[in-house]
């Protein structure tokens, strides 16, 4: 039950638009879409009666944050279209969760009291921890790995890769059979109870272990914890694992081996537009690569194409395959600061089905399993 | 107090499995009331999401049937389903749903029996197991 | 009768020294940069008469260099104001140029000569042309007196320049004094009227503009020098890489202006020069096409209205009422395309543009807060000076004694700047009136 008195429009200052089209006109939706951000925000401000909420292009926002990135009017149109969506649940309205709907599915699930998950018998060979200060949060690597099995992304390379790191720089994190899904995807499709459920349980977790440092290797866990938690009353701190890799690279605590190979970095939205992170990635890929930029990075950076697993389609490939065209023009390899980043990028590179020329050789590859591959190389 | 009575749903293709379904009910074979069958074309329409669904709304259990390997009216549909049930069994298994809620049978358009003796046998599984628990909504 | 401090050698400076200096007053006219005139000496038409912007001004810098009433110090700022309305004492602190004013006669033999020419990037054409580190400012610069750049000078900088300083060899004035020092000067001073301008907002911040990255995308200060027969280019414009002229061109207007996260205000000029900006691009090459994007049309003054429609109508001006979303260059060929909303077809459109011109906001300069403090007049939230009442007193600020004029105060154009400019200098003159027989009054 979304809060009914949160008006989308007074919560988000929405009123303050000026119809200028600034939004649409860098939206990445708008470019393949007859998507318009500013008739949305319109449609809410002139013609409540029409509710916006039952308008299905709703769905189609990546949530990517280009829009607030320009608007000169300051409005917060992805909060906006998060409140509209939720407003759209209550009356039982539902955006096209991609994958035939189970990742969504799975999360709800994963809501229920007292369930009993498998999920870390990747851990191994690691050093992880029952209990303890620091926790390393996994999110939904393991289901992913099931889920995007034909895709190989690996995703439990990723959660391995960040164990080892933490291991190597003398961290023992904790990582719990309990965890579950952040609820980033449930949170912005509208279903605000089921986030708000899940964000209690994993909220009573940490408590119950005793947890006041999350690492993740996920951007959008980074900032659903590190944002939308803290309003649920979690008082953690919390850092992305490129984050902590710098820490301990400056703090002598972690030794990685450079590299020559050239490659460049994608800034996750979640991260970066959302969180504002665009430079600890930065400074730490230095340490073990060289980076080159692509035209579009930082503030500008494209999206990777889809938002919280919704309406994934033909624009969806045209936004990939740009990107991917526009990292392999500068480098043989693509790094990924989000798992789903990577998932979104590898479906389109492997994609049979899309028109137009794909970059052979690019390897696309998670920053937390480039710093596992630094340490090996640093051993030898 | 009431015993647990599980409810099942068991997704049958539409040239074997439901066909066989129906030859049971035909030649008076009895079976077990706790399941709901829902007809589908092909054993390989089933994905992930319909076990998971039918789970998070109440099922204890999930059958899915289809015709055997060779057989299949569409070639090679049934594969795919083999190939979609041990996904979402992986996906159970992580979940920690326990993996024998989800069964994946051959049942032709002519085994009545293997359909009746399938649905008695699995619905006495899930009864042991107990109420998957994810409660409907 | 005591003199007038005015701050600030733009137009509406000049135009207060100048009404004070006919009325019998010393005015001493300050100026921090080399050169008086400001803002509109750098632009290349005025709106709406189509004016040549440095013709109609460059007499009046020459009749305040010439005026036995104004002095006119130039690379100066105050640095302390004492006392009150009537009995101020102004400190001056004059920054060496290191060429001696009463000999130099402005030939130009030392910039030609000069080891740095041509390699530093010139302030009155926003880097678009280079001199060396002796200079005049641009070419109607008053005083006509050269200047040396002490931060680029090798000489100063370095303590060496080459074998022998080349400047010092080839002025036959001996006008060049490496060794002149920073002066500072007291100067009693009834009245104090302050005329500072604005400084050019620089959208590189603003990655959706690719400014800054993308070689043919301007900001419209630029676009002015670049228009301008005197200028860089000698009044052509070229699209690099090619230098061909644009065949199509777009004007953004409100960049970090109107934008609540910048700039709120408006800057009141944009709308009106843009206009006349495409209608010069028109009589340079008529076959070009223009548009200007923008989200209001403010022409409010006298002429202004048909000035619009003459453009969009005798010269083919497009008008789109959408701000773009994003500028993208083609990394090849180095073509924009601006991204816009379509307002009536409320979907997204591309536009292909050879340059395109950012109306970039005009705001206070950064120095104002500390100039400010030193003339003890308060600023508003937006850090333009604050006036006693907005309605009826629109020319004095929070300090009797202390008025203001021009685009400091809040953006204007350059009429209402003269007018303002002339309403202080009147306001000024009243303060030195009473002083003058303020004991029999009092």
């Amino acid at each position: 039950m979304s809060d009914q008195k949160k008006d989308p429009v007074e919560e988000t200052k929405a009123y303050y638009c000026v119809e200028c089209g600034k939004c649409t006109g860098i939206c990445p939706v708008s470019r393949g879409t007859d998507y318009s951000p500013r008739r949305m925000v319109k449609r809410a401000l002139e013609e409540p009666e029409s509710d916006v909420a039952r308008d299905p292009q709703i769905w189609n926002c990546l949530t990517c944050k280009l829009c607030g990135g320009v608007c000169p009017s300051d409005v917060d149109y992805i909060d906006f279209i998060k409140m509209v969506r939720s407003r759209a649940v209550d009356q039982g309205i539902g955006g096209g969760c991609s994958q035939g709907g189970q990742l969504s599915t799975m999360a709800r699930m994963m809501a229920r009291d007292g369930l009993a998950q498998s999920r870390t018998s990747w851990t191994k060979g690691l050093d992880v921890a029952q209990n303890g200060e620091v926790m390393y949060f996994v999110g939904c690597l393991p289901y992913f790995d099931a889920v995007f099995d034909e895709l190989r992304p690996d995703t439990l390379d990723i959660a391995k890769s960040t164990v080892k790191v933490l291991n190597a720089a003398g961290i023992r994190p904790v990582v719990s059979e309990s965890e579950r899904c952040c609820g980033h995807d449930l949170l912005w499709s509208g279903d605000v109870e089921s986030f708000r459920t899940l964000a209690r349980q994993n909220i009573k977790q940490m408590k119950m272990l005793g947890v006041r440092k999350v690492i993740t290797s996920c951007a959008e866990c980074y900032r659903t914890l590190s944002r939308d938690y803290k309003e649920l009353g979690a008082d953690i701190e919390v850092q992305h694992i490129s984050q902590a890799a710098l820490e301990l690279v400056g703090q002598g605590r972690l030794k990685v081996a450079s590299s020559d190979r050239k490659v460049t970095l994608h800034d996750a939205c979640r991260l970066g537009r959302h969180s504002g992170v665009y430079e600890e990635p930065r400074e730490v890929l230095k340490t073990i690569a060289q980076l080159v930029e692509m035209p579009r990075n930082r503030v500008a950076a494209s999206c990777c194409g889809v938002g919280a697993f919704l309406m994934c389609g033909a624009n969806s490939k045209r936004i990939q395959l740009e990107r991917l065209n526009e990292a392999g023009g500068v480098a043989g390899t693509l790094v990924t600061e989000c798992p789903k980043c990577q998932i979104h990028f590898k479906c389109a590179l492997n994609d049979k089905a899309i028109a137009g020329p794909k970059p052979p050789d690019l390897e696309i590859v998670d920053l937390a399993s480039l710093l596992a591959r630094s340490l090996e190389a640093g051993k030898k | 107090m009431a015993e647990f009575e599980p409810r099942i749903v068991a997704f049958c293709c539409n040239w074997c499995s439901y066909a066989g379904a129906d030859l049971t009910g035909v030649s008076r074979m009895q079976y077990a009331p706790n399941i709901r069958i829902i007809r589908v074309m092909c054993s390989g329409r089933i994905e992930p999401n319909f076990i998971l669904r039918a789970l998070e709304l109440g099922a204890d259990g999930v059958l899915v049937a289809g015709c055997h390997i060779g057989d299949c009216h569409y070639i090679s549909g049934n594969k795919e389903a083999q190939k979609q049930i041990e996904r979402t069994s992986r996906l159970l298994e992580i979940l920690g749903v326990d993996r024998r809620r989800l069964r994946l049978e051959w049942i032709s358009a002519s085994e009545g029996q293997k359909f009746a003796n399938t649905v008695n046998e699995f619905v006495n599984d899930v009864r042991a197991l107990g109420p998957a628990g994810f409660g409907g909504k | 009768m005591k003199d007038v401090l005015v701050i600030g050698g733009g137009v509406a400076g000049i135009q207060a020294a100048l009404d004070l200096a006919e009325k019998g007053v010393k005015v001493h006219l300050v100026e921090r940069t080399p050169s008086i005139g400001g803002r509109m000496a750098q632009l290349d038409k005025t709106f709406p008469t189509m004016d040549c912007s440095i013709c109609i001004l460059a007499p009046k810098m020459a009749d305040c260099a010439d005026h036995p009433n104004i002095t006119v110090h130039t690379c100066s700022e105050l640095t302390a104001l004492e006392g009150e309305a009537g009995k101020f004492r102004a400190t001056v602190l004059g920054h060496a140029r290191h060429v001696d004013a009463s000999k130099c006669t402005g030939c130009g033999k030392c910039v030609e000569a000069c080891r740095m020419k041509g390699r530093i990037p010139n302030e009155f054409d926003f880097g678009l042309r280079k001199r060396g580190a002796i200079y005049l400012p641009f070419l109607q610069a008053v005083p006509r007196v050269m200047n040396i750049d002490d931060k680029r000078c090798l000489l100063l900088r370095t303590g060496k320049c080459g074998d022998k300083q080349l400047c010092k060899e080839a002025c036959e004035r001996g006008a060049i004094d490496f060794d002149q020092k920073d002066q500072t000067v007291a100067l009693d001073v009834g009245a104090v009227v302050v005329a500072t301008g604005f400084d050019i907002f620089d959208p590189s911040g603003m990655f959706e503009y690719g400014y800054g990255r993308f070689a043919n995308v301007r900001t419209a200060m630029e676009y002015e020098r670049l228009i301008c027969a005197s200028g860089p280019t000698g009044g052509h414009l070229e699209v690099e890489p090619t230098k061909e002229h644009p065949r199509s061109m777009a004007f953004i207007q409100c960049v970090g202006a109107r934008d609540l996260r910048r700039s709120p205000f408006c800057c009141s000029v944009c709308c009106m020069y843009a206009t006349k900006e495409a209608v010069l691009v028109k009589e340079h090459y008529p076959d070009t096409e223009c548009t200007i994007f923008n989200v209001d049309m403010r022409a409010l003054g006298k002429g202004f209205e048909e000035f619009v429609d003459r453009a969009r109508d005798e010269y083919g001006v497009r008008f789109v009422r959408a701000r773009p979303g994003q500028v993208t260059e083609d990394p090849g060929t180095k073509k924009l395309t601006v991204w816009y909303e379509d307002p009536e077809l409320g979907k997204v459109k591309s536009m292909p543009a050879d340059i395109v011109v950012l109306a970039t906001a005009l705001v206070p300069h950064p120095g104002t807060a500390a100039l400010a403090k030193v003339l003890g007049i308060e600023l508003d939230e937006h850090m333009f000076f604050k006036v006693k009442d907005p309605l009826m007193s629109p020319v004095e600020s929070t300090r009797p004694g202390v008025f203001i004029a021009g685009y400091c105060e809040t953006p204007k154009d350059i009429p209402e700047s003269v007018a303002q400019a002339s309403g202080a200098a009147a306001r000024a003159y009243e303060v030195l009136a009473k002083e003058k027989g303020g004991a029999a009054r009092a």
